[in-house]
Order: structure tokens, then C-alpha cells, then sequence
């Protein structure tokens, strides 16, 4: 009786640590796997010197009584150009560069520059949705912890880690791809608060000649 | 009676000439094996006078973290790499960099760290927000108000960047965090520097810059620590690749090449005018004992190294630097005994004639040095120990030990004894010369009055150049080339320091504006205005205020489709504020925070400018334990200092020189004549230096002295030679003399290190003016108004 029970814990901890051997180098395996396939998506999803997209926000904050469904176009130009046009529930519209963001709204119609020196927080904000708009996610490696939800079409989910400034408000970011790979399908934030905003992107166009007036804050007027 | 007992002495040491030279020989081999114990510092404050304003000005720096700080700009220098490659590259040398030498290395300010110590100032609000700021949030509570911010609240949601406000939205409707952003916009303003923050990295904006701050363990007074700080950093430098160039900036690289320029300028002048007066020596004298007249300072200097160094416990590098000026002024002791004895078959008769000359002329220099140490200067007091005994030394092995090693030369050179006679007798001194010099010196007095006293110490800095270029490149690219004046709170107690420093703020944004006064008060009140101000804030948000504000919310937020309960997290914020204001941990506040470990410094900054400073320090008198330290101060105190310190030391020298020439001669006419060298010497030298637009420094102040005791030897063996007629050479010698003193000094103008070259032209103007006196007026004068014996 007394060696069966022997015989018995010693299986238990052989199995328990072949189970953990085993689990240790799968998630050895995944991570190098997600950097992979991060870094070759990357390639796919920034290979491309302009872009124009419609796109749909919904926002389910709350703030709000009510979800909020936006519309409008986003343009990019590499390297660090993007204006982001919205029709309605009211017109506005935000030109970013890496020196100083521009905004304009019906409202007011008054154009608003604010210059990104001295303002790291604001600068910081607006370089994480450049990363998430331009495909080079393997540079949230360091940042963020990243699982595959779904293989295909691609679905990852992006944590933000411990030291990362994002965690106070963010709890995930989930992207999912197109079933080409070639860009976004959607973002998904989630915040910490149980608020979420998801941008649906629709009609995306690759390296389609871009005006300077689509980089207009008040083109519409 | 001075006569009888060095005649004594001499005869004493030529009885027992072996045993004298025996321990001669013993003495140096054991000053050559002190030698490898002797420590040399570079320390500038040694040339700075102890003053309660330097003093404090020099401990501030010391003991703050601003002049320890060390400094790394990277720069892009490949158009084919970005700014990635440039931030990975700063890492990396921030990871490599020795943690003995840099303890703290920043390469750029933590996102999560701002992020939490501005939510630890949020936290303090109720402590921070003033009587006029509460009336501020007061007339925000209105319907347009409202509505208004509820608008820009509502955009700022649909925006891209919404997603990260959301949160602040919901707590900060108002916008009271404004009012802490507006208090830490003034602090970031005190720094000068052109500075973005990318990845949480400092990068210029250019975007090809990156910096690394690291702080030091060493002193930046520490001249070897500072070697082995730079030498590992550059190390480290080494291994960056070439795409990227580096620019290091820090007290420690001026520290270290001023030790560097000295170094090499005291290794070539040494070399140099040794090599120029043994040629001089063995070509004009052509005698080959002649040679020992050039190890008589030589001895005296080694000797004087290691007694000096016993005696002070420590010896500036400065000072030696003077040595080989010193050595030019002992050696003409041992030129006067030379040309006494050659030559003579009896030599003891001549010799025992300069004994008095020479004696004195040491006695005067000596008493000279002797006025150095009344000077506030550490260093001076040095160079007159140094000095003293290097004279005294040189003096008694001229007269006692040099006469017996002299070969009897008689039929074996007569170049010098030509050159002696021709000398003796062609008399360049008449009324016209008289004349000439007379109207000259009146002349040049009326200039002399006008010469200035160089306040910035930075003139006399020999560091060199490739620093000064980095240092430039580094102020072009990130600016701060302006500095600032501190206003310096001191306290054992933080919140006494606090209180004061308040005190302080209110007081000086009304002498010198809001925009021109830096302070942390505004961010860190005293305990009492933090209290008063958390209870007139709990006063404020009344249960009815509270209520009226939630109704507008509630009803302007309807136009835009805010819930109920939107701004729910604000009115519990409300509650949870702290009344606490702990030092906060964040990173800027270093620069205004300092604890040492006697006491707390809070610092102010403002605008370095005359104006400034004198309104401040008006505000300062009134508070103890406060003082400014500002560049304007420093050139100012330090010019008021040394100023009285050159009045001083000229009067007790003027005063010393005519007492041991009157001992010299007990006689007032042959007095007066005696001190005409060192009157012109000092008359021509300052309106000299005014013609040429020279301005006397701390370092050549001393030359002028030296050169005045210079003169005065001249003027004496000058006067004496007239009172007897005895042939010892005297004229020759002392043209010798000025020669080897001009060479010595000569040789220093063309130093490297600024203080060192003024010292060498200094010494060439005072000495050869003074030299020119005595052989084209004393000499008249002596024949107008001295009765031969």
C-alpha cells in the first residue's frame, strides 16, 4: 500500500513536470512564433507608401448615453503624415505630423495647431496610433504582451505590460486583420473602466495618389 | 655688523668646503626620493580668494548636483540611419557605463514616471490652489463655462486621441489640471534647454540628437578621479559605431585638460629655458663652472618642493608652475657671486662685497612674498612659503657653497671679462636719458591709472580647445548657453525652508516679474499656506456648489449625449483629495529640491543680469540662510576681493622694499635712488598693460609683485656699485640676471594655459623696464646725488 502510494506521487510529480516542460517550451515556441508572424506582418501591412481608408468608430463609453457611430476616411503618407476626416455625428478634421497636430470642427471653425515639443504625454499618444496604423507592431513587443485570438483570419490581442503608461487606462487592444493580411479589419480598445471603441476599416486603397488638400485641415469649408 | 657676521659665516664655510658640499649631496638625494611622495593638486579655488561669497558660491556647485552632472550628446552622423538606431545606440551606452563612476544615468524621463508624479500633484491640488485660483475655478461655474467644456470635451472624445482622455475627461471636466500644468510650464522654463521627449528618450529637435545625463561619483575638484571618470566614459565612447558621434560635456573635461595644459606648459618651459640658459651661460661666460650658477635654483627649487610640501601638507600644481619664474629671479643670486669670484685669485675679498647686496636683494623679494600672506588666496599663501625658502636657499648656496666650486679661471676666457669691462665702463646714463625717462614715466602713470582688473574667471581657464568646441556644438544643438542665477534657500528643516522660500517667491515675482522667477513655491507651499489652502478649498466645494455644478452637467451634457452619471468620477475626486504635500519622487523637481547632508537647498532661478541680481540680493539681506549664486556675484565679489587684496599687498611691499633698501644703505638719498627700478617696473608695467588693453588677472597680479622685488635687487646692486668702486662685474650681472629672468618669463607667453602667459608678459614688461631704469637713471642719479666712499 505504502509503495503503491510512493509509485503514485512519483507519477504524479513526472507527469506534473513533463506537463511543465512541455508548457514552458510551447510558450517558448509562441512567442517566437507571434514575433515571426508579427514581424512578417508588419512587412505585409506596411508595405505601402500611402493609403486611404473609410472607416466606422462605434464607442461604447460610459460617458455617453447613448454608442456613438462615427464615419469618415483616414489618409496615411509614410513616414509620419495623417489627417483623419470625420462626416459625422459633426465634421471635424485632424492632421498629424511628427512635429505638431492640426484640428478644425464645424462648430467652431476655428483651426486649432498644438506643437508635440513639450507635450510628451500628447506626443505619446499620438505615436501609439501612428505604430497601430502602420503596421510595425513588432516595435510593441517591448510594451505590450500579444496573443493570437484567432489564426484566421488573424486576431491578436495586445496587454500592455507592467511599466508600460498605456496600462492605466487600456486593459486590451485587439486587432484583427483582413483574410489578405495586407491591413486592418478592425480595432477593438478596451479600457480598464469596461469602455471600448472599435474603428471598422472599409474600401482601403494602397499607394492611391494623395492630395495635399486631403492633408487640409479646412478643405471642406 | 651684517657685514662682520656673514664674513664670518662665509670664511666658516671655506674652512670646512667638503664637509659643506658633503651634506649638500646628502640633502638632495633625499629630496629626490621625497620627491615620488609629493602630491601636486589642480584645484582652481586654490587661486580663488576665501571669501564668505566664493566660498559659498564654489560649495554650492560642489555639493550640488548641477556641476557634477556629466553629459553625452549623441549625434546622427549617417543620413541613412534614424532615430531608432540612434536611441538603441544611447541605451546601450547607458547600459555599458560604469555604475562605480555614474551611479544615476538618465537617457530621457520615464512616460509611466511623469505619468505618476503628475498624478501625485493632482493628488495635492487642494494644498496648491490659491485664493485667486479658487476665485478662478469660481467663475468656470456658469452655464457658458459649462457648456463650453462640455463641448471641447465632447470633440476631444471623437478625436484620435480620444481613447486616451476618456478617463481624464470624466475626472477633469473643469480642466483643474490646467492649473497644475500652468505652475509646472514656468519650472520647465528655468533649465534654457531645447529639449523633446520621444520614446521616452531626451532628443533635440532636430531629431539627430540624443543625451544622456548621468551623475558622478566623483568631485569634480578631484583631477585623477576625474581622469579615470572620462577615460572609462570614453571607453565606453569607443564602442559606439561610426554612424554616430559623441560630445562630452562636464566640469570634470575642464578639470582635467586645464591639469593637462599646465602640465604640458610647465614641461616646456622648464626644458626650454633650462636649454637657453645653460647655452647663454656656457657660450657668453664660456666657463664650464659657470654651469653650476643654473643648478644653484635648481637645488633650491628641489628642496623647496619637499620642505613646502611638508610644511602646507600640500602643494598646487599652480604654484610649481611659477617655479621656473622663481628660479629665473634665484639664479641672478648666484650670477652676482659668480662674477665676484671668477677670475680672482683670492676670491673671498669680492665676494664678501655682493654678500650685502645679494642679502638684500633676497631680503626684499622675501619680504615681498611675505606681503602674500596677508592675501585672501589660498594659492598665494603657497607661492610665498614656496618662494621664501626658495630664495633663502638659493641665497645661502650662492654665497656660501657656489664661490668654492668656481675654477680659477685667470688666462683661460676673457670673453666675459670684456664683455664685463666694456660694460663696467660705457656709461649709458645721462641727462637726457634722465630726462626721457621722467617724461615717460609721468606719461605712462597717467595711463597706468586705467588699467582693469579681468572679472571673468573664465579668461584664465586653460582648457582646451577641442572642449570648448563640443561645448559650443552642444549649446547649438540644445541650447541652455544662458545661464541662470540661483536664489539659494538653506534650512535644516524642510518646512522652515519651504515657508521661506514662499516668502521669497511672493517678493521677488514683484521685483522682478512672474516670468523672470523660477521657484518651486508655487508647486510646494509651506505647511500653513497648504493648510489654509485645503480648508478654503473643502469651504469652496460646499454641498450646494457641488449640487449646482452637477445640475449643469447634468443639463448641458444633454446636448451632447452625456450619461448621468458622466461626470461622476470628478464629484468623488473631490472628496478624495489629499491635504498632504510629501516631497514628491519625480525627476525635475532635483533641479529645485536638493538636501545635502547638513541641510535642505531650495533653489530659485532667474535672468543673470546686473538688475536682477541687485533686486534679489536686496531681498536676500533680509533673510538669513539665503544667499544668490550668479556669475554677476562671483566677478563682482571676486573683483571687490582681490582688488583690496592688490592694495594690501602693494602697500605692505612698498612699504617692506623702502624699510630693507633704507636698512640696506642707512642713508635717504641713496634709498630713493635704490627704489626707482621697482617704481618705474610698476609705473611702466600698469600703463603698459593699459596701452595694450591688458587687464590684470589673479594669476598675474603676482608677477607684477614678483617683478617689483626684481627691480628693486637692481636698484640696489646699482646703487651700491656706485657707492664704491669696487669692479665685481655688477653691471654684466645684472644684465645676465634680467636675461635669464626674461627668458624664464619669456618662455611663458608662449603657454598654453592662459593664467601662465599673462604671468610671462607680466614678468617681460616690469622686469625689463625696471632693469632699463637702473642702468640708464640710477646711475646719473648716483653720480648727481651719491658721495663715492
Amino acid at each position: 500500500m505504502k509503495i503503491n502510494k510512493i509509485f503514485f506521487i512519483s507519477c504524479l510529480v513526472t507527469c506534473f513536470l513533463f506537463l511543465f516542460i512541455a508548457s514552458a517550451l510551447t510558450a517558448g515556441d509562441e512567442t517566437a512564433d507571434i514575433t515571426e508572424m508579427l514581424s512578417r506582418l508588419g512587412e505585409n501591412v506596411s508595405a505601402f507608401r500611402s493609403l486611404k481608408t473609410n472607416f466606422v468608430q462605434e464607442k461604447d463609453l460610459a460617458i455617453f448615453q447613448n454608442r456613438i457611430i462615427m464615419k469618415g476616411r483616414i489618409y496615411l503618407q509614410k513616414p509620419n503624415r495623417m489627417a483623419w476626416h470625420v462626416d459625422e455625428p459633426v465634421k471635424y478634421s485632424v492632421v498629424i505630423t511628427d512635429k505638431s497636430i492640426r484640428q478644425w470642427d464645424e462648430d467652431t471653425n476655428r483651426v486649432q495647431e498644438i506643437g508635440l515639443s513639450g507635450n510628451p504625454v500628447f506626443q505619446n499618444v499620438l505615436n501609439q496610433l501612428t505604430v497601430w496604423f502602420s503596421g510595425d507592431y513588432v516595435s510593441l513587443l517591448k510594451d505590450y504582451n500579444v496573443r493570437i485570438l484567432k489564426k484566421s483570419p488573424l486576431v491578436f490581442e495586445f496587454t500592455p505590460k507592467g511599466n508600460n503608461v498605456a496600462g492605466k487606462i487600456i486593459k486590451n487592444i485587439t486587432i484583427g486583420l483582413r483574410e489578405d493580411e495586407r491591413y486592418l479589419q478592425q480595432i477593438k480598445i478596451l479600457e480598464i473602466s469596461g469602455d471600448s471603441t472599435t474603428i471598422i476599416f472599409k474600401d482601403t486603397i494602397f499607394n492611391a495618389p494623395i492630395n495635399d488638400p486631403d492633408f487640409e485641415v479646412k478643405r471642406r469649408v | 655688523m651684517f657685514d662682520r657676521y656673514a664674513s664670518r659665516l662665509y670664511d666658516f664655510t671655506a674652512r670646512h668646503k667638503r664637509f659643506v658640499q658633503l651634506i649638500l649631496i646628502f640633502l638632495i638625494i633625499i629630496s629626490l626620493a621625497a620627491l615620488f611622495f609629493v602630491k601636486f593638486e589642480s584645484n582652481m579655488s586654490e587661486i580663488l580668494p576665501q571669501n564668505k561669497i566664493i566660498s559659498r558660491s564654489i560649495e554650492f556647485f560642489r555639493d550640488s548636483n548641477i556641476a557634477g552632472k556629466v553629459i553625452v550628446s549623441l549625434e546622427l552622423t549617417s543620413p541613412d540611419k534614424d532615430q531608432k538606431d540612434l536611441l538603441r545606440e544611447i541605451d546601450s551606452l547607458a547600459g555599458s557605463m560604469d555604475k562605480s563612476l555614474f551611479p544615476a544615468i538618465a537617457v530621457g524621463i520615464s512616460e509611466s514616471s511623469s505619468a505618476n508624479a503628475i498624478d501625485n500633484m493632482f493628488k495635492n491640488l487642494p494644498g496648491m490652489v490659491s485664493e485667486s485660483e479658487i476665485s478662478q475655478i469660481d467663475s468656470w461655474i456658469n452655464v457658458e463655462r459649462v457648456s463650453q467644456k462640455l463641448h471641447d470635451a465632447y470633440l476631444q472624445l471623437l478625436k484620435p486621441q480620444g481613447v486616451f482622455m476618456n478617463s481624464m475627461l470624466r475626472s477633469d471636466p473643469l480642466g483643474l489640471r490646467m492649473l497644475v500644468f500652468e505652475k509646472l510650464k514656468t519650472l520647465s522654463s528655468s533649465t534654457g534647454y531645447d529639449v523633446e521627449i520621444k520614446d521616452g528618450h531626451f532628443i533635440s529637435r532636430d531629431g539627430r540628437h540624443a543625451m544622456l545625463i548621468a551623475n558622478s561619483a566623483v568631485p569634480v575638484t578631484d583631477s585623477e578621479g576625474s581622469k579615470k571618470l572620462l577615460d572609462s566614459l570614453k571607453n565606453n565612447l569607443k564602442k559606439l559605431p561610426e554612424y554616430i558621434s559623441a560630445d562630452i560635456i562636464c566640469v570634470h573635461a575642464h578639470t582635467v585638460s586645464n591639469e593637462k595644459t599646465i602640465r604640458r606648459d610647465i614641461n616646456f618651459i622648464s626644458v626650454v629655458a633650462a636649454v637657453v640658459l645653460i647655452l647663454l651661460y656656457v657660450f657668453v661666460i664660456r666657463d664650464f663652472s659657470a654651469v653650476l650658477i643654473f643648478f644653484v635654483p635648481v637645488i633650491a627649487l628641489l628642496f623647496s618642493i619637499v620642505l613646502s610640501y611638508f610644511f602646507l601638507g600640500k602643494l598646487s600644481y599652480w604654484v610649481i608652475g611659477l617655479g621656473s619664474t622663481v628660479a629665473g629671479i634665484t639664479i641672478d643670486y648666484g650670477t652676482h657671486v659668480y662674477f665676484a669670484a671668477r677670475g680672482k685669485i683670492d676670491p673671498s675679498t669680492f665676494v664678501k662685497h655682493v654678500i650685502k647686496p645679494v642679502s638684500f636683494g633676497a631680503f626684499t623679494t622675501i619680504a615681498i612674498f611675505i606681503a602674500f600672506f596677508f592675501s585672501k588666496i589660498e594659492g598665494y599663501n603657497q607661492l610665498a612659503v614656496f618662494t621664501i625658502i626658495t630664495i633663502i636657499l638659493s641665497t645661502a648656496v650662492s654665497i656660501f657653497v657656489l664661490p668654492h666650486l668656481i675654477v680659477n679661471t685667470t688666462g683661460k676666457s676673457h670673453f666675459a671679462d670684456h664683455a664685463a669691462n666694456k660694460l663696467e665702463n660705457t656709461n649709458l646714463s645721462n641727462g637726457l636719458t634722465v630726462l626721457s625717462w621722467l617724461f615717460l614715466t609721468f606719461a605712462l602713470a597717467s595711463f597706468a591709472a586705467h588699467v582693469e582688473f579681468e572679472r571673468d574667471i573664465k579668461k584664465i581657464d586653460g582648457t582646451e580647445k577641442n572642449i570648448i568646441q563640443a561645448e559650443e556644438r552642444f549649446h547649438k544643438t540644445w541650447g541652455g548657453e544662458k545661464t541662470h542665477a540661483v536664489f539659494v534657500v538653506s534650512s535644516k528643516n524642510y518646512e522652515e525652508a519651504l515657508e521661506v522660500n514662499e516668502k521669497i517667491y511672493s517678493e521677488a515675482v514683484q521685483a522682478v516679474g512672474t516670468g523672470n522667477f523660477t521657484s518651486i513655491a508655487l508647486l510646494l507651499p509651506s505647511e500653513k499656506t497648504r493648510k489654509e489652502n485645503s480648508e478654503r478649498w473643502n469651504r469652496f466645494w460646499s454641498e450646494d456648489r457641488r449640487q449646482r455644478l452637477r445640475k449643469l452637467f447634468l443639463e448641458e451634457g444633454r446636448k451632447y449625449d452625456f450619461s448621468e452619471n458622466a461626470f461622476e468620477p470628478f464629484f468623488s475626486n473631490l472628496k478624495a483629495y489629499s491635504s498632504k504635500n510629501d516631497v514628491p519622487d519625480f525627476n525635475f523637481l532635483e533641479r529645485f529640491v536638493h538636501k545635502t547632508n547638513d541641510d535642505y537647498r531650495l533653489m530659485s532661478f532667474f535672468p543673470d543680469t546686473k538688475e536682477y541680481v541687485d533686486l534679489l540680493n536686496e531681498i536676500s539681506t533680509r533673510y538669513p540662510n539665503t544667499y544668490l549664486v550668479s556669475e554677476t556675484v562671483l566677478s563682482d565679489t571676486l573683483s571687490k576681493v582681490v582688488s583690496a587684496d592688490l592694495k594690501l599687498m602693494i602697500w605692505i611691499s612698498a612699504v617692506s622694499v623702502m624699510v630693507l633698501t633704507y636698512m640696506c644703505f642707512f642713508n635717504i638719498r641713496e634709498t630713493l635712488i635704490a627704489l626707482v627700478p621697482p617704481a618705474t617696473g610698476i609705473i611702466w608695467l600698469m600703463g603698459i598693460m593699459s596701452l595694450l588693453g591688458l587687464s590684470i588677472n589673479v594669476a598675474n597680479m603676482i608677477a607684477g609683485v614678483l617683478a617689483i622685488g626684481l627691480a628693486s635687487d637692481y636698484g640696489i646692486f646699482m646703487t651700491y656699485r656706485s657707492r664704491f668702486n669696487i669692479q665685481a662685474g655688477t653691471v654684466l650681472a645684472i644684465t645676465l640676471c634680467t636675461v635669464t629672468t626674461l627668458i624664464g618669463a619669456g618662455v611663458l607667453i608662449f603657454a598654453k594655459h592662459p593664467a601662465l602667459s599673462s604671468v610671462g608678459v607680466t614678468m617681460v614688461i616690469g622686469v625689463g623696464t625696471g632693469f632699463l631704469s637702473s642702468i640708464v637713471v640710477v646711475p646719473k642719479l648716483c653720480e648727481l646725488f651719491v658721495k663715492k666712499r
